[in-house]
């Protein structure tokens, strides 16, 4: 069942400290257990001090800005909390004295799953959603409410699509940094071919991104003009090719190739039964593409692994390096889920087994060991948009030209 | 023929032989890459149709990256505009999606005399062994999951027809092509890899 998230942001008049704002923060505590006991509260977000006035320091707005993010049963309860209950209407009808009124929209609403807490990044992109584009059931007011699964194409849908170009997207780029420094020159065109496929799965999902969200942006658009937030691939494709070892570093590249490929081949198989017209069709044609690079890695895992002390040293390397990444694409969230109960995407978590077997056979001909601690707790967030320096770095290079040549045209 | 200098509306002709003059003319439209196939040859022309005032020419890509897509949009506009059509726009479409089953048999001879091996498996062979994937994994790499790419011997050399010739790498000079090498002739070649 899904539960009913929200931001409210507040611009302070004075730090909070200031005398002004004594007496709102001498009533924070208790407004904030009144909340925590009232009728379909379910969670809100904390520091140690036990309310978020620590964490809004550090926040994207600022330290000027309160930032207040929770999560409720309903819009009823949050309405009723926030309306009727005699303290915080009390805080309400002062806040003309403690804070800024603000042109931009202070407050935005969206849908989540219960298991599923909503993060500043996130709430921030809603706010900036609901002021960009108005009520959506992406982000909304209480001027305009929406049900849970009221939407034709919900942002959701362009989410689902784009964590599927930027994966190709961002891996065509870091592979392109070998074009004219293979280590061979077959492996040089071999790369550039790789990433070609790459890249041309992430225009026709990129284009497809663009039109189910409304049409404004198109693939260069997306691809050079949204900043690093609002890239939403997996972490591990955005992992720079240098090591210990080098500062471009072959096991690497391959591994990392390996690992996606494995990935891609199932993810690709079922995708063919996407809902999704465009995503079916990609598919169909991504599906031999990943066949010939899971071939041409695994050739090279066995050759690492199977070959001087070296090579093996830094492929196994390569797989402990990168092991960490990959339960990220094993996890389903509330996109995920929205998107799986849509048929536009299936289950990720379902692909796990498949996968490790795929590897397994190869590492086991490579002699390579499956790193251990594979039961380790982190999953990236890089398909929620939270990303490593890395990518900054990344998109600093691809993004330049369009950004410092708006509109240019071939 | 088409006049070459006629407009569309002081042609007198008929909108179905202006459709079919148009097709014939974006038929033969050559690849950029592999300049001795058509568009029609290559199985990428999908349709030909008078919509909102314009010729709309639909074509199919072959790779999902393959960067001669565009300029085959722009060899199609540029063959109209001379032609008398420049009423005209190039859609691309996606499904059904093409595979090298879609290459005529006509291109399929031109692409050997040209010295390409076209490929030689159907892409139903292709969907059949990318389905059972999943019980292919613990076999090498060479006789598992990739039975349907380009192999490793075998291929037919497109000019002394051996049998006996050799991959060197399965990504050749363009997207679609690998390079193998023939043990009798000593030769290189490309072949179309299958997709």
């Amino acid at each position: 069942m899904p539960y009913l998230a929200q931001i409210n942001i507040a611009k302070l008049k004075a730090p909070i400290d200031s005398p002004l704002l004594a007496d709102f923060a001498a009533q924070l505590d208790v407004v904030n257990a009144l909340a925590e006991s009232a009728t379909g509260f379910i969670w809100r977000l904390k520091d140690e001090t036990g309310n978020a006035t620590e964490l809004s320091k550090s926040s994207p707005w600022g330290p000027e800005y309160i930032v207040n993010i929770s999560v409720w049963q309903d819009t009823e309860s949050l309405k009723t909390f926030a309306y009727q209950q005699s303290s915080h209407v009390g805080v309400l009808r002062r806040r003309n004295e403690w804070f800024d009124k603000l042109d931009v929209p202070h407050l935005a609403m969206w849908w989540l799953n219960d298991d599923e807490r909503p993060t500043l990044l996130d709430a921030r992109r809603r706010l900036q959603h609901l002021e960009a584009q108005g009520d959506t059931p992406y982000a909304f007011s209480f001027k305009q409410l929406f049900a849970p699964d009221q939407a034709i194409f919900p942002l959701w849908y362009s989410q689902s699509i784009l964590r599927l170009a930027d994966d190709a997207l961002i891996h065509a780029q870091r592979i392109a940094e070998w074009c004219g420094h293979g280590p061979i020159l077959e492996e040089d065109i071999a790369l550039a071919n790789i990433g070609l496929d790459y890249l041309g799965q992430a225009r026709m999902l990129l284009a497809r991104a663009g039109q189910v969200e409304g049409g404004s942006r198109g693939e260069d658009e997306l691809a050079f003009w949204r900043n690093q937030e609002d890239f939403f691939n997996s972490t591990l494709c955005e992992l720079p090719n240098a090591s210990r070892f080098a500062d471009r570093d072959y096991a690497i590249t391959i591994t990392k190739l390996f690992l996606h490929s494995a990935l891609m081949l199932d993810k690709w198989s079922a995708l063919q039964q996407s809902t999704d017209p465009i995503v079916r069709a990609v598919a169909f044609k991504a599906i031999k593409e990943t066949t010939y690079h899971f071939d041409h890695s695994s050739q090279w895992m066995i050759r690492f692994g199977d070959g001087t002390k070296e090579s093996h040293e830094r492929a196994q390397s390569a797989l402990n390096v990168l092991w960490p990444y990959t339960h990220e694409w094993f996890d389903d969230d509330s996109i995920d889920a929205f998107s799986q109960a849509a048929g536009l995407t299936q289950s990720n978590s379902i692909l796990h087994t498949s996968w490790l077997a795929r590897i397994d056979a190869i590492l086991l001909q490579a002699q390579l060991q499956r790193p251990e601690g594979s039961n380790s707790p982190y999953i990236g967030n890089g398909r929620r948009g939270a990303h490593t320096e890395h990518l900054s770095y990344l998109l600093g290079e691809m993004q330049s030209v369009a950004r410092q040549h708006p509109g240019a045209q071939w | 023929m088409v006049n070459s200098t006629a407009d569309f509306h002081v042609k007198n002709e008929t909108l179905a032989e202006q459709l079919a003059a148009v097709r014939a003319l974006v038929s033969e439209v050559a690849d950029p890459e592999i300049p001795v196939v058509t568009l029609h040859d290559l199985g990428i022309l999908r349709d030909v149709s008078w919509l909102a005032e314009e010729f709309v020419i639909s074509l199919t890509p072959t790779y999902s990256g393959c960067p001669a897509t565009e300029t085959i949009r722009a060899d199609v506009l540029s063959v109209l505009r001379s032609a008398g059509y420049p009423k005209a726009r190039v859609q691309v479409v996606l499904e059904p999606a093409w595979t090298t089953d879609w290459i005529t048999a006509d291109g399929r001879t031109k692409l050997r005399e040209y010295g390409i091996v076209p490929p030689e498996r159907s892409s139903a062979s292709v969907q059949q062994n990318s389905t059972s994937l999943g019980c292919a994994v613990g076999r090498p790499p060479e006789q598992n999951v990739l039975s349907f790419q380009a192999p490793a011997s075998g291929i037919r050399c497109p000019r002394c027809q051996s049998h006996q010739t050799e991959r060197i790498s399965q990504f050749g000079s363009t997207p679609c092509k690998a390079l193998y090498r023939c043990v009798s002739c000593k030769e290189p070649f490309d072949y179309f890899n299958p997709h």
